[in-house]
Parts: structure tokens; sequence; C-alpha cells
């Protein structure tokens, strides 16, 4: 992972690192890309029926809901499916750094968040190697994003066996364990009819449909 | 094969479960619906037909379409649980009438969906409940047997064994899935798997899913190794492969038949099919039977071994250290940490004990203020999953014995047993139950007796009270109980002559709780590490022991090579190698060589600021070095972080730091016999349904830096539980975090709750998703940006 990320999901924006912190990042880098392995899973699925509050998919027994997923797919007749995580590994190293460092611990946890973006990262790019060269892909939507429910989560989970394989679990508020988890809903476009969208640095199109708001790094 | 005879047919000949049950499903040609188990009422004759081939195909056991039918999965049905599953049992027995066969008709339980605690939200009381639920919906004379399988959790495991156990007499098949890199998703080596199941006493154990044949070998070897239960085995048809949107897997009937004969020869009793396997498969696996006499399989490796839910250490493996610290009745600062609920010191002192050297670690919450059991279960839960280091429960309350027991997701060892009679008859079935380690205490109803000779007479009581109970002599750790040399030196050596005599005759393990000797005597660390060394001569297997104390780790690597225990002395040079380097430290040459207390903190560098401190203790009271020192330095540090100066991460690390100088503070007050007041305490909770508690642990911390006591009632809190805190404490300020949209919703529940119950008490908010407008719209007082904002708020309604 890079230590730029690390740094940014710090908080520090191109100011002069402290040398134990730096010294520290470098270490607490080591120490996760030692002992974690990022796993992942994808599948892909033909968009069956869309309008523009719901997207249905051949052979998902639930449709997409919501007018935010509609417009992320309204050029897709494709879509993948794909779930990261960095395993309850990753949850066992917060909560044994929790109690011995606090500081080490925020350290900690801006790396895993860098590596499992990092693993969405690769998995994207061998989600690339399958499309045609006439196609893109869109950015990666998850729920919670605009008014896609938090829900689907569960939903894909079971659905994709994603508890089994990757061991991504839910909790009764439909948030992912481990955390440190990743699941997103990509569309295949034909290139031509890409729209020509500004790209936010995260690789959202826009803010609006963000939970982070003012606490985004990016934006400040 | 007629029912119940399979017991018998056991390990003479080689048993068929059937295939895979969602494939069938997927290939039937139907609108496969959210919830399969919907199949059992609404399409009966699909799960028949599927139950039909593969008991032509020649499966002795037959699985119901239950894998998902527990109350969380089905949340979304329209039919009951107790219909869904009864209406899955009649499918296997319609399927079994119609073909005229008789099949072993398995009730089937999968897992709850959820991750356990400490690392998810499902605590084991209920995860217990959700799993017996279904098992009350079975009849006794329709289902044969019950399989729990797929379960990558051995705690989410082993709350299902025992509810299948104690609700019913139904056999437990379990089997677990493995990764490529043979452990469970949640981190279970197969030989720990093995030696948890066989402590809950399974009648098949095993391992399915997630790989096929080829990449489940070497899990199977390892646990065809070590088990002693019949072994059981279904794997995938291969890898899975998407081709197409469509899930196929990498071997046909012929390369999985070919790849299941290694196990047909190894000794695996069961075998059958998972994902992508059909009947074609199941055939094909039958079609060999005849061709192999089963090979009787190796018995199970011996060995004692005691086991965290990741790992198993060996009690036969030299002397083993069992650290002795967590502790409260000699640790003011845990007793303490116990007082307010705190388990985050004991984790500490838990990792303390593991650096030093411990293997096993022993912990004890008796403590008269507060509710033991509680307690014991918040430590088991904070450590399980945690700790790599499998655990002593140390109690004379047999209610916390079994508490503990019971959710620990190992093989514990039970501190203590004595040769009382009502002391045996209670703790003897605990221990066979959950298939524990015992330290038995040679003393009984008359005390303790003087000569060695008297206590193996107890000891050998002990031994034969535990045979009757099933409980092999290997179970035992025979505590030869060690007398303090200043009161009763003349009966030092018979402890020792006890242990000799003991490990002469039987295959018990020892163990002594070794610093007792030197009570009462000066220099106590010297005659604890002669007496340990004495001990170990005499043939001690286990210390209860402070692993830090010096010279005690040392001497368990000198022995070891004095013993013949490690061969080439490789452990103890490479120990003493470890010893001779120094402790790295994160020391860089700072360019302005800037020795204030604010450089000093902002470092980190708890030396030089407990330098710092201790000479201005010399100067000024102590409360004057609180108010004109460190809360100084502390804001001007908070000005550097405001203005951009300085970052997060050395913000936290100097409050960090200052924790250790108002430790030194408070000392110097208990010394002039003073209590350090805290400026006000505070409730701190990360709401129910929201498990990011990292914002509000950076809180507390900063909070605490200032000297404010922080009860902090954690993550995923209910209501209720801080309603008592703010009663319980008289809190006047509390602080609520969440991190999602979703879960901000429930700290405007929290909020109206706590104006309905109490007033004037004030409430900040904090999290990423909420803004000053977001959080008067819920009815908060305050909002925190970060968490330095909570200490102005605190300071100005604390004040």
């Amino acid at each position: 992972m890079r230590i730029e990320e690390v740094m940014r999901y710090l908080g520090y924006q191109n100011n002069q690192v402290d040398q134990q912190t730096m010294q520290r990042v470098r270490e607490i880098i080591q120490s996760v890309e030692e002992t974690i392995v990022p796993r992942w899973d994808f599948q892909s699925f033909e968009v069956r029926k869309w309008s523009k509050d719901r997207v249905e998919l051949v052979d998902l027994p639930f449709p997409l809901e919501g007018e935010s997923i509609a417009e992320h797919l309204q050029s897709s007749l494709r879509i993948y499916l794909m779930a990261v995580t960095l395993g309850v590994e990753s949850e066992r190293m917060l909560l044994r750094t929790q109690a011995i460092s606090m500081t080490d611990s925020l350290i900690l946890d801006s790396c895993l968040s860098a590596y499992v973006e990092d693993a969405a990262d690769q998995c994207e790019s061998e989600i690339r190697k399958l499309i045609a060269e006439s196609e893109e892909l869109t950015f990666r939507f998850s729920p919670g994003y605009g008014d896609l429910p938090l829900t689907v989560h569960q939903e894909l989970i079971r659905n994709l066996k994603w508890d089994r394989i990757l061991g991504i679990t839910t909790t009764n508020s439909m948030m992912m364990v481990p955390s440190k988890s990743v699941i997103a809903v990509i569309g295949v476009e034909e290139m031509n009819e890409k729209k020509n969208k500004t790209m936010r640095p995260c690789g959202n199109q826009s803010c609006e449909a963000c939970e982070l708001q003012d606490s985004c790094n990016w934006k400040k | 094969m007629m029912s119940r005879e399979w017991k018998e047919q056991l390990g003479r000949n080689i048993l068929f479960f059937d295939g895979a049950m969602g494939t069938m499903i997927q290939a039937a040609g139907i609108a496969v619906p959210a919830i399969p188990e919907e199949l059992n009422i609404d399409h009966p004759k699909v799960i028949q037909e599927i139950h039909q081939k593969f008991i032509q195909a020649g499966a002795d056991f037959i699985t119901t379409n239950t894998f998902g039918a527990n109350r969380l999965k089905l949340e979304n049905t329209r039919y009951s649980l107790p219909k869904i599953i009864a209406a899955a049992v009649d499918n296997a027995h319609v399927a079994a009438e119609k073909e005229g066969r008789s099949v072993q008709v398995v009730y089937d339980i999968g897992p709850i969906g959820m991750m356990m605690k400490p690392i998810g939200s499902l605590d084991f009381d209920t995860a217990y409940e959700i799993f017996k639920e279904q098992v009350l919906c079975l009849d006794p004379e329709r289902v044969d047997a019950v399989l729990i399988e797929t379960m990558t959790d051995i705690s989410e495991m082993r709350a299902a064994i025992l509810a299948v156990k104690e609700n019913s007499s139904f056999p437990v098949f379990a089997t677990m899935s493995f990764t490529e890199d043979e452990r469970t998703l949640t981190g279970t080596d197969p030989e720990t798997m093995v030696r948890i199941l066989e402590g809950l006493n399974v009648d098949l154990l095993g391992v399915n899913c997630s790989l096929g044949p080829v990449e489940m070998a070497e899990i199977v070897k390892r646990i065809l190794a070590v088990s002693n239960t019949p072994v059981i085995v279904q794997a995938n048809a291969g890898l899975p492969m998407r081709i197409e949107g469509e899930t196929r897997f990498s071997l046909d009937e012929a390369a999985y038949a070919a790849a299941v004969e290694l196990f047909f020869e190894s000794g695996v009793a069961v075998i059958g099919g998972c994902c992508g396997t059909t009947p074609a498969y199941i055939q094909k696996l039958v079609e060999k039977r005849d061709c192999y006499q089963p090979s009787q399989k190796a018995k199970g490796q011996s060995g004692s071994f005691v086991c965290s839910s990741t790992k198993s250490v060996n009690l036969d493996d030299g002397a083993i250290v069992i650290g002795e610290r967590i502790n409260p009745s000699g640790n003011k600062r845990l007793k303490e940490a116990f007082l307010q609920g705190d388990f985050q010191f004991a984790t500490k002192v838990a990792f303390e004990q593991i650096h030093h050297g411990a293997q096993v670690l022993d912990i004890n919450t008796s403590l008269p203020q507060i509710d033991e059991e509680q307690v014991m279960i918040q430590l088991v839960d904070t450590f399980s999953g945690l700790l790599d280091t499998p655990l002593q429960f140390d109690s004379v309350k047999a209610t916390v014995l079994e508490a503990a027991l019971r959710r620990y997701a190992g093989i514990a060892i039970v501190n203590s047993i004595s040769g009382k009679q009502s002391s045996m008859d209670r703790l003897f079935p605990l221990i066979k139950k959950y298939g524990a380690y015992a330290v038995c205490l040679c003393l009984d109803e008359k005390g303790i007796p003087h000569t060695a000779k008297e206590r193996i007479v107890i000891a050998e009581k002990m031994i034969a009270n535990a045979k009757k109970h099933g409980i092999p002599e290997e179970r035992l750790l025979i505590d030869t109980l060690v007398l303090t040399a200043s009161a009763q030196q003349a009966e030092v050596m018979e402890t020792l002559e006890a242990i000799r005599t003991l490990k002469a005759k039987y295959r018990v393990k020892t163990t002594l709780g070794v610093s007792n000797v030197s009570y009462g005597l000066p220099y106590r660390p010297l005659i604890n590490r002669v007496f340990f060394t004495l001990a170990l001569g005499a043939g001690l297997d286990t210390a209860i022991i402070n692993p830090g104390a010096e010279g005690i780790v040392d001497i368990i690597h000198a022995f070891h090579v004095l013993n013949n225990q490690d061969p080439g002395a490789v452990s103890f040079i490479a120990y003493n190698d470890r010893k001779q380097r120094p402790e790295s430290q994160a020391d860089p040459i700072s360019s302005k060589q800037d020795n204030s207390l604010i450089a000093k903190l902002l470092e980190g560098d708890e030396r030089q600021v407990e330098k710092l401190i201790l000479e201005n203790l010399k100067r000024k009271a102590p409360l004057a070095v609180v108010d004109e020192e460190l809360i100084p330095a502390l804001d001007a540090i908070g000005m550097q972080y405001e203005q951009q100066e300085i970052f997060l991460p050395q913000l936290i690390r100097a409050a960090e730091t200052v924790k250790g100088a108002f430790e030194l503070v408070k000392s110097k007050l208990a010394q002039d016999h003073e209590e350090f007041e805290p400026k006000g305490t505070i409730a701190l909770a990360t709401v129910k349904g929201d498990i990011h508690d990292i914002g509000k642990n950076l809180v507390k911390i900063m909070l605490e830096s200032y000297g404010y006591r922080v009860v902090d009632l954690g993550k995923d809190v209910d209501v209720d539980v801080i309603l008592a805190a703010i009663r319980k404490h008289q809190i006047q300020l509390v602080g609520l975090s969440a991190l999602m949209t979703t879960t901000v919703a429930g700290m405007e529940e929290i909020i109206q709750s706590i104006r309905l119950e109490f007033h004037g008490v004030k409430i900040m908010v904090g999290g990423a998703v909420l803004t000053d407008d977001y959080a008067k719209q819920i009815g908060a007082d305050f909002y925190c940006r970060d968490a330095r904002a909570s200490v102005f708020v605190a300071d100005q309604v604390l004040k």
C-alpha cells in the first residue's frame, strides 16, 4: 500500500510528518502486509430490467433498489458485484492494538483502510481484464451510497455466499464484519456511451451521494 | 442399512452422505427464492426428488434442506420456523419411502450468518438460543442425527453443539470449512478443531465445503493424525470457476472420485459431497465402496493439549508457564479496572505476560464488590479470538467456572478442584462435559496433610474419582501444594517428594503455585527461583507464576537444555540472542534537541516525561504539577493541532503519554494519603448498531489526559446500559458516537430516552456523518468535530 494514502487517512495533507509517526506508519504497514491476506470475489450479472428507481438482474432473486444505483447503471447491460475483505485477522489486530496503544491503533486503522481500498483496486483490475476492449467500467458503487440501502449488504452476502467464501457477515444494523470489507456494484458500459463526468479523486462522481460530507479528507 | 445401524457400520464400511442441495436446487429449473428453505413448503416435490436422486445414487445419509433455517435468516419468510423444519424433515422421509430404502435422515444446521463477539456482535447465549429453537422443532422419531456444517467460527460451532446436546439426544456430526492456508476463516487450525470438538464429545467430525478434495487433502491428513473420533469429509467438486456468470466446478464426477480415493485409503469413515456435487458424483463414490476395506484409522496422536480457538499448547512440551497476573487481589490497577467494568487493562496485563513467556493465562476475578460471573464472562468474551494463549479459569465458585467453560472457545484448565467429596461431585461433571483439564489440590475435608504420602493418598482418590466420571488421568494437573518456608519449613520438600512419586506412578500432570514458598521471607525472588528449579527437577509440568519475575523464564530455558528437552540447545541459544539484543528504541535524534515537556510528550518518550515530572514533583505539590505543567503542555499541544502544525497521531500520542505522568502524580498523592480527584466523570458509548469505536476511544484518551474519569460503555451499546450508567455514576455529561447515517437515528432515540429520565444531563455527539446542524436536529447539546473538542465541552459542562 502507498504510504501517502495512509497519511491521507490520518489527516495529513502534504504537511511534514514527524519522524516518530513516519517510522510507526512504516512499521505498521509492514506488519499489516506480512499478516493480512486480502481476499476477494466477484461475479457478473446481466441486467434484466432497468427502471429509474430499481435494477433487476438475471439470477439474482432481488433487485437493486434506488434512484442512485439506477442512475449509476443506466448505461450498463451487464454488471459486476464484488466483495473484498481483510478478514477476521484485521479485526483482531485492531482489538489487540487498541489494548496497547491508541496511537498505534489509529495508525493501524488508517493502514487497513488504505489496504482494503488497495485490494478493491486489485479486484477491479481483475474484472477489467475480463471486459472487451470496447467496454469500460463505472466506478465502484457501494450500498449506503445515495439511496442504495445498506440491507443490500446482507442480501448479496447470502446470495453470493460471501459469508462462506470470504467470511463477511453483517450486524443487525447491516454493518459489515470484518469492518475492513468493501462490497460494490460496478457497471460495464460501452466506451462511447461513457459520460464525460468529472470524477472526484476518491473515485466517486459527486459528493452528494456520499456519507462523509465535511469529514472527507479529500475535500479538505 | 437399517435405522441406527450406522453406528455399527462405522469403521467397518465406508458410509456415504449425499451431495449439494444448493447446486441441485439451482439446476431444478425453478426460480430460486432468496430463502431456499421456503421450497420445502412451496415446492416439496422438487426437494423430495433431489433427496430421491441421492438415495438412488447410494447415499446412506440424506441431509434436510435446512441450512439457513434459523430465526435470523428466516426473518422475512411467510412461514414459521417449526413449519419449515417439519416440512423439510417430511420431504426427506417421503423420498426415502418412495425409494423403499432405509436411509438416515440428518437434520442440517448451517451458520447463523453473524460474527460472534468480540469481533462481531453475536453473543454466545443468543447463538445458543437460535440453535436451540431449531433443535426443539425436531421429532426424535423422525430425525436420526444432526449435522452442523460449514462452520468457520469454532465458538459458533460450540454453541450449536451444546444446543443440540442439551436439548436432544441426537448424534452430532460437526464439520468446519477451511481455506487454502489450512485454517478456518476465523483462524482455527485442524488439530485445534479436533481437540475442541472431541472435548464436546461429538460423534463424527471433519471438514466440508470451500475446497475441493485435492486442496483439502492436507487438512484431512492433519485431522486424521490427531482425531480419535470417526472423520467425515464433504469436499466441493473442485474449485469454483465463474464461466459466463455461472458457477461451475473444476472436477467432473470421475476426477472427483479419483481425488477422493485418497480419503478412502487413509481412514476417513464417512464421505459425501458439498457444493457442485450432484448424485452422479455420489454414485461414482459409492461404486468404489467395495474396492476398499476401510483401512483401520491409526489412533490419534497422544499429548495433553489445552487450546484457545487458534492455538494448541501441549502440556507435555517441557515446563509450561501459567501466568498468574490477572488476579485483582495482587494488583490494585486491575482491581480498579474491574470495578469500573474496564477490561482493556486486563488485556494489557495479558499481553505483558505473553510477551514474557506465559503459555497459558490464569484468570481470577474474585472481588467481593463485583458480580464475579459477569466479569468472568466479559473477560472470556474479550480474550476469545484476541489472544492465542489458552486460558485457566480460577475461582472458588463453581457457577463462575461453569459460565467460563461454557463460553470459552477452547480447551481450558479449571483451577481448582479439591479432594473434598463435594468439590469433586460438583466439578468433575463439568470437566467431563466441556472436555477441560483440572487443577487438583491435594487437600480434603481434613485440610492439607503434612506429608507427601498423605497428599498422594488424596491425589489417588481424585484420580479414581475422575475416572468414574470418564476423565482420564492425563487431564488432571495435580497440585501437591506449596507451603511457606517461613512457617512450615519442614514441609517444603514434601511437596516435591509428592511430585516425584506421582510422576513415577501416573500419567497425571503436576502444577504448583510457586511463589507461595517465599511468603514472609526477605529476598523472595531468590527463594522462588531456587524452589522453582528444584520443582522442575522433581518433574513439575506447569507452574502458576509471574513470568515477568526475574529469572523465571531464564530457568526454564536452562532447564530444558539440562533435561535434554532442547536438542542442540537451539531454543536456548535463540533465547540468549534475543536477550542480548537491546530493546529497539524508536529514539530518533530530534534536530533541535528540544527537551521540554511538550517535545517529550509529542515524541511519546515516556521515560523522559517521567523524569521531568519526578523533578517537578520534588519542587511542587502534586496538583500544582498537574495544573501548572501537564495541562498547559497539553493545551499548547492542542493549539498546535488546531493550527495544523501537528496531526492526530501526535495529539493522541501526547495524550497517551501524559497518562503515565498522571500515574506518578497519583502515587505521590497516595504517599501523602490523599486521593486524586478526577475533574468529573463522563460516560462514553458508541450507540447500538454501530461497531466502529475508534473515534470514541480517541475521545476517551483525550478526556483522560485532562484528568477526567471516563466510564467507557463500549460499542454497540443498548440505551438501557447508558441509562443505568448515568444513574450509577451520577453522570452529568454523556458522549455518544455513531459512524453511519443509519445509526444516527438510534442516537436520536437514545437522546430522547435520556431527556425523559434525567434532567440536566448534557449530551455531546460526534462521528463521521454528523454535523453541527445535524447534532442540533437530533437534540444533542454539543457537537464535537474531533476528539479535542470534547475536552472543551467537558471543561464547560463540568467546571
